[in-house]
Order: structure tokens, then C-alpha cells, then sequence
């Protein structure tokens, strides 16, 4: 079998192949971004409410106990872990480098926050940051919602 | 010279209506919203480091977590814009599914 016939052949299998499963589906539709997952939204959600917790002991306290001070470097930690979960999840899916790129962002600034904390950052910088936090949380809950079928 | 709200707003709206285009209308309020909140933490900072209440190094860290909000409002502007020419590709094909179908005998669309 010559090579010319073997591509054309195949190719002719491949378009036939797609025209089946657009017949079988009976649907055809454009998709540019990825769908709504409802658990990056719980996640988000969730992420939100530790993040402010935590930046809000930050700024009541933001000097403590050698004790204290390694339960709240646990905490770091954890939200950092669920960040990286969260860019695992995100990244599993095709179509949605917007998604990827903000959590990319996210875990950028959740680094300045610990830099911030070694440099004995006070309430009113820590209150500063918060609202940066928050606001990046929102708009990737806010493009996650927008992803949810009218 | 201090900055002002209108200094920083007028470019982070450019910046944005860029990337949306034609959709700004639909995400002009939550855009202007979101911008403003954050034009003015940065002008929080800037005050900051002019009263001496925040150190270069600690300014520069507030600053990064401001421009990746801002840059984190951007792509979820984006995304929206795509989601809704996907909606609106679809919806228009919607509208002559039943047309096409009939007309050539299978369900093609």
C-alpha cells in the first residue's frame, strides 16, 4: 500500500468518524471554555473563608508565641496545599488557561504574604493584602459561576 | 507628586475594555468595581510609604498582590467574553437546527 493512499484512506476514516459522532449526537456546538466544576467552586469557596481567617488573626495578632507561631505556619501551609489542589484540578481540564493563570497569581501572592510575615508586616499592610487576596478569589469564583449553562 | 484614583483607573479600564471589546457593556460594572478597589489600595500604599508606615521591600510585596489582583480581574473579564461568543455561536445555531436538519434529512447540527 503506497503512502498517498494509506493517509488519504485513514484521513477519510478520521472526517467520517467526526460526522458520525456529530449524526449520533445530533448537537453540534462550539466550546471555548471549560465547563462549570462544582468542585473548584466549593474549593474556591472554601479557600475564601480559611484565607480570610487566617489574615484576619494576622492582623489582631500579627506578633505571637513560638507555640503559636508554629500553628500558624501549619496553617500557611495547609492553604498553600489547597492552592496547589486547586491548580491540579483546574489544570485537569482543557480550555481553561484563564482558570490556570489566576491560580498561578493566587499562589504568587499567598508567597508575598509569607515574605511579608518575615518582614513583620503590620495590621493595616496585612489589611491591605487581604483585599488583594480577596478580590483575586472572587473573580475566579466569578468566572467559574459564569461558566454555568444560562 | 501623589497619585490619584484617576491616574490608575483610566489605563486599567484601557487595558480592559481592550480585552473584552465588543462585551464591555456586559462586564463594565463589575470591571469598574473591582479596578476602584483596587486603584485605591494602591494609593493606600503609596500614603503608606510617604507617611514611612511600610518599608520599600514590604511596599514592592503589597504592591505584587494588587497588580496580580488586578491581573487576576483581567482574566476572569476574559474568560466571560469567551464564554459568552460561545453562547452566542451556539445560540445562533440553535436557531436554524431545526431548518438545516429538515432541509437536508438528518440531524446534522
Amino acid at each position: 500500500m503506497n503512502k498517498r493512499f494509506y493517509i488519504r484512506t485513514h484521513g477519510l476514516l478520521f472526517y467520517s468518524a467526526v460526522l458520525f459522532a456529530f449524526i449520533l449526537n445530533g448537537c453540534f456546538s462550539v466550546k471555548f471554555v471549560a465547563d462549570y466544576d462544582e468542585a473548584v467552586d466549593k474549593q474556591v469557596t472554601e479557600l475564601y473563608r480559611n484565607i480570610s481567617i487566617y489574615m484576619q488573626d494576622l492582623v489582631n495578632t500579627p506578633q505571637v508565641s513560638a507555640a503559636d507561631s508554629i500553628a500558624r505556619a501549619r496553617k500557611y501551609n495547609n492553604i498553600q496545599l489547597d492552592i496547589g489542589t486547586l491548580k491540579l484540578r483546574a489544570s485537569a481540564k482543557d480550555k481553561n488557561d484563564e482558570q490556570i493563570q489566576q491560580v498561578d497569581l493566587l499562589a504568587d501572592s499567598w508567597e508575598s504574604i509569607a515574605k511579608l510575615k518575615a518582614l513583620k508586616a503590620t495590621p493595616k499592610e496585612f489589611i491591605n493584602a487581604q483585599s488583594g487576596l480577596e478580590t483575586s478569589l472572587t473573580a475566579i469564583l466569578k468566572l467559574e459561576l459564569a461558566k454555568k449553562k444560562p | 507628586m501623589a497619585l490619584n484614583i484617576q491616574d490608575l483607573l483610566g489605563p486599567m479600564l484601557d487595558a480592559a475594555k481592550i480585552v473584552v471589546g465588543k462585551q464591555w457593556p456586559n462586564v463594565q460594572n463589575y470591571t469598574e468595581t473591582e479596578m476602584k478597589k483596587i486603584g485605591e489600595k494602591i494609593l493606600e500604599i503609596e500614603k503608606m510609604k510617604l507617611e514611612g508606615t511600610t518599608t520599600d521591600e514590604r511596599a514592592k510585596l503589597l504592591l505584587n498582590i494588587q497588580v496580580n489582583a488586578s491581573k487576576t480581574v483581567l482574566l476572569a473579564v476574559k474568560g466571560i467574553t469567551k464564554i459568552m461568543a460561545e453562547q452566542a455561536i451556539n445560540a445562533a445555531l440553535g436557531a436554524i437546527r431545526d431548518v438545516v436538519n429538515k432541509a437536508i434529512g438528518f440531524s446534522l447540527l
